[in-house]
């Protein structure tokens, strides 16, 4: 695995700034509007009476939301690290975008990038396995 | 070399073949079967706007295989996302018709619970007409949001062989049968199962990967992260009609 700084080329895609933006966008509007109310409840789990992997997701969001990270972490790890993430990358993505300043770059061996795809698999069984006795 | 039209083996410095006749370096030049050219829609300096459209429009809907073995799998997100947000408007805009003009007629068929639910709908009347509004900001964000996830999918089947342009390029021109939301009722049905054949067509022509792959990268996030996608969707949705809800009885108190 290499890090190494790289510079923006002309054609790349913001993608910190897309996804760190949608993720912040969702607290915000989870924070300041009365979205909650109108949210449906998981199909999954009205169906198979199990929480799906992704469960507890809007709570989540919302505690963090408000501020709550710890309880927010305690209702959907995963997901709740994503949102956390989003809140860190937005707003660096956003500086290195408008000062142009050079941006982490990771490079991974063919291995290394089954190792990553099989841990994200881990990583997501893990907590859908947490959901299902906590939920 | 050989001949790309007879097939049949000629000298590297013929410009005709000598057994069919046809010229060779004219035929290496053209365009041949999997060689990217602009879609019509990103040719509109010469296809014309509606060219352009209609032109996409019958190709994706009725040949997306042809339509997505040509597409050019870079190029900027702008001309893919400018036609998404266009057939999704046209479709979501005729959705918020039939939903106003068709209320009277589905009470009919509506039990009492679902009418006691119904009566807390604030997609009704203005707040929908002020939802209208909104509308392209949410199709964009959708868009994005149906893209990424879809793409990570198809990188841990390992099937997103050309990129996340390749991807949102599909999933944007996927927004075609949204047209079908014109008819009432099973519009909305006929262009989600429409679109969801159309993007494993595309992600196995755009990425050069396996039906088998393409499918299961777009199946996965509907059988399990269901809960995901409605809520994020309904979380932006929502905290538009929440705001006018509150909006409208702030100003009807």
């Amino acid at each position: 695995m290499r890090i190494r700084l790289k510079e923006r080329q002309p054609h790349d895609i913001e993608f910190g700034i897309i996804y760190g933006g949608i993720g912040v966008l969702i607290l915000i509007a989870l924070r300041f509007t009365p979205v909650v109310q109108l949210l449906p409840g998981c199909v999954f789990k009205g169906l198979t009476s199990f929480p799906c992997p992704t469960c507890g997701a809007t709570r989540a969001a919302l505690l963090l939301a408000y501020g709550e990270a710890a309880a927010s972490l305690s209702m959907n790890p995963l997901v709740s690290l994503c949102f956390m993430g989003a809140c860190l990358v937005f707003p660096y993505s956003l500086l290195a975008f408008l000062l142009h300043l050079p941006r982490p770059s990771v490079e991974l061996s063919v291995r290394e990038h089954v190792v990553v795809r099989v841990a994200v698999v881990v990583l997501v069984l893990a907590n859908w396995s947490y959901l299902a006795v906590t939920l | 070399m050989f001949c790309p039209h007879c097939s049949k083996e000629v000298s590297e410095d013929q410009t005709f073949c000598q057994h069919c006749g046809l010229r060779i370096a004219e035929v290496a030049a053209a365009p041949v079967a999997g060689m990217h050219e602009k879609t019509p829609w990103e040719d509109r300096e010469q296809q014309g706007f509606f060219g352009g459209l209609f032109k996409t429009l019958k190709q994706v809907l009725f040949s997306p295989g042809d339509f997505f073995k040509k597409m050019p799998v870079t190029g900027g997100l702008t001309d893919p996302l400018l036609y998404g947000l266009i057939l999704g408007m046209i479709g979501t805009l005729f959705s918020y018709f039939w939903q106003i003009t068709l209320h009277g007629v589905m009470q009919n068929f509506m039990t009492p619970q679902m009418l006691a639910a119904s009566e807390y709908s604030v997609l009704q009347g203005a707040s929908l007409a002020l939802l209208a509004v909104f509308t392209p900001f949410l199709i964009i964000l959708w868009l994005f949001i149906l893209a990424g996830m879809l793409h990570l999918c198809l990188l841990m089947v390992q099937g997103a062989r050309s990129g996340f342009e390749a991807t949102f390029r599909v999933v944007a021109y996927s927004e075609s049968p949204y047209l079908f939301l014109v008819l009432p009722f099973c519009g909305g049905l006929l262009a989600w199962i429409w679109s969801l054949v159309i993007i494993i067509i595309g992600f196995q022509h755009a990425h050069e990967t396996t039906s088998g792959k393409a499918a299961f990268a777009v199946i996965l996030p509907l059988l399990v992260c269901c809960g995901l996608v409605f809520a994020i969707a309904a979380v932006f949705m929502g905290a538009m009609v929440a705001s006018f809800g509150s909006f409208g009885s702030m100003m009807n108190p």
